[in-house]
């Protein structure tokens, strides 16, 4: 089997805040992938991509970058890497022509001729100020500038969010198109699963600064199903197969973590495929301590 | 780090565009006023103050040279104005994309004090043309003690925009009109420190010539000591920049 090197590789990253601490998260996204982290809002997301850009000091653990150090040339490896935010980071009074002269003087392979297709391709104007772009005008320059100086690792924080579904489906594309070549990687950033589900290859869920679920995006869908019971049929499901559950008047809805070996158990029981927001609401839940929680409303 | 430069130059090319105007009016207006005190009114009015014995010929001298060092002044006090820069950057959050630029942290904090100097330069640059054409129609201050004054200005904007760099990697974002006021704070007090004997002398009424004295002393240290206050300029702006380096590299996340 060939060996897949690793884009991204952090072991053991810890960041204390006093209020939110990031623990020991490790994990690694392979050359040629897409990355989906997911999590809630506050769960770590942007503290965890701020440490791999070298932004923010890490209190503990390592990060690899292309198989290097940050803490050696992480100035030099951000050559390579293309970074989109969920706000734009561009003065407003700046167009779209001034962050060209800007970026080239900035990048050793900016790719001027790219960046202007770009701007055709996103139908941006390039002498109106980007402060009077909607947001997703701001995004799409985002991507522009992120794409255009030959980055092989993409990451984005949270690209999609507020994005109406044209815009959204018309970036996912984008993305769809970038990992056409085989060493281009992108993590993205979401607490839209929708979108991740239609794009990523490997999935991180990360909450509470901790990683929770980590692995192949099909393989944890696969893993994963909702088995639908009556109340107190929960109390026969197997522990180590519930990940948590929610009540309602007319019955529980479990997310187990081995949908097959909850068919063989249970054969009685309607055991569904489960959505990445599923695993993800119903991860949270445990993380909160609730392994059993009350819903208002139907089921 | 060219591209930061440039970024920073379209950062206060508004301001620049703003005070190029101020600056024009400085010097069309220092240049009338010397005309006016070589032929026209002013030289009028001052020839009957010292014929009446209202006033002597060094003191209305002092007068106009008062008026010529704030005309000096202007041009460099209006370039060496950083504070819109900071600001702007800190309003688009351009820390988050300085922070994934393949630019290092001292390189970023090289470039915040690159921008303020190369401002003071173009400050120092007009100061020189405007003292060359005052120089020129009027011979109340040479053009060397006019490059002292100039060197004295860029000294002085060259520490308060050390510091104020300082002082925005020390106090964080948000903060910057602070970082605005205590490098003037600082410099009041050197100010008083190095001549409190003086002003405790004038305001006990010891000596009543403290003021002028302490004037003459000030333009005599402008017009021929000025390289001494370049040197401190230098040794303090050098020690702000590695201990803004250390501060950042530290915090990180800045612009």
């Amino acid at each position: 089997m060939e060996d897949i090197a690793n884009v991204i590789e952090l072991k053991d990253v810890s960041k204390d805040y006093g209020d939110f601490k990031l623990d020991d998260v490790s994990f690694s996204v392979p050359e040629g992938s897409v990355c989906g982290f997911i999590g809630q809002n506050g769960a770590g997301k942007t503290t965890t991509i701020q440490i791999i850009l070298d932004a923010i000091n890490r209190d503990s653990g390592e990060v690899y970058v292309f198989g290097k150090s940050m803490d050696k040339d992480s100035a030099l490896l951000r050559e390579n890497i293309g970074v989109v935010f969920d706000e734009m980071g561009f003065h407003d009074f700046l167009n779209a022509r001034q962050i060209n002269t800007i970026m080239k003087n900035v990048y050793k392979n900016w790719n001027q001729e790219r960046y202007f297709e770009y701007l055709k391709l996103f139908s941006l104007p390039t002498k109106k100020a980007c402060g009077s772009f909607s947001r997703g005008m701001r995004m799409k320059l985002q991507i522009a500038t992120a794409l255009s100086h030959n980055a092989k690792l993409l990451i984005m924080d949270e690209p999609t969010s507020g994005l109406d579904p044209i815009v959204r489906n018309e970036m996912l594309q984008i993305f769809r198109e970038y990992v056409v070549e085989e060493d281009h990687t992108i993590l993205l950033s979401s607490h839209i699963t929708g979108d991740l589900e239609k794009l990523a290859d490997e999935v991180v869920f990360i909450d509470g600064g901790k990683i929770v679920l980590k692995g192949n995006k099909d393989e944890i869908l696969e893993k994963h199903g909702i088995l639908r019971c009556k109340k107190d049929e929960l109390k026969n499901i197997s522990e180590s197969l519930l990940v948590s559950a929610e009540t309602s008047s007319l019955g529980a809805e479990v997310l187990v973590n081995d949908r097959k070996a909850a068919e063989k158990l249970y054969p009685e029981m309607i055991i569904e495929p489960a959505e990445l927001e599923q695993i993800m609401i119903y991860y949270v839940n445990r993380a909160k301590g609730q392994k059993t929680s009350e819903r208002q409303g139907d089921l | 780090m060219k591209g930061l430069l440039i970024k920073d130059f379209f950062c206060l090319k508004k301001q620049l565009i703003n005070y190029g105007f101020i600056i024009a009016g400085v010097i069309v207006i220092s240049v009338m006023f010397v005309l006016s005190y070589n032929f026209g009114n002013i030289h009028a009015g001052f020839t009957e103050m010292v014929d009446s014995g209202q006033n002597t010929g060094e003191s209305i001298t002092i007068i106009a040279s008062n008026a010529m060092l704030l005309f000096m002044l202007i041009p460099i006090a209006c370039t060496g104005d950083i504070t819109n820069l900071v600001i702007e950057d800190e309003k688009a959050s351009f820390y988050k994309v300085a922070s994934a630029l393949p630019v290092s942290v001292g390189r970023r904090v090289v470039c915040r004090f690159m921008a303020g100097y190369l401002f003071i330069v173009l400050g120092a640059a007009v100061d020189l043309i405007l003292s060359v054409i005052l120089s020129s129609l009027t011979d109340v201050i040479s053009l060397e003690k006019y490059c002292g004054v100039i060197i004295t200005f860029a000294s002085v904007m060259m520490v308060y925009i050390s510091l104020f760099i300082l002082f925005t990697y020390i106090l964080g974002k948000g903060k910057t009109t602070y970082a605005n006021i205590l490098p003037l704070l600082i410099g009041l007090l050197v100010c008083i420190c190095v001549s409190f004997n003086k002003i405790k002398a004038f305001l006990t009424d010891t000596d009543d010539n403290a003021l002028m004295d302490l004037y003459n002393r000030t333009t005599d240290f402008m017009f021929h000591r000025s390289y001494l206050l370049l040197t401190a300029a230098i040794i303090i702006s050098g020690g702000a920049y590695f201990t803004a380096v250390c501060i950042a590299k530290r915090k990180r996340g800045v612009a």
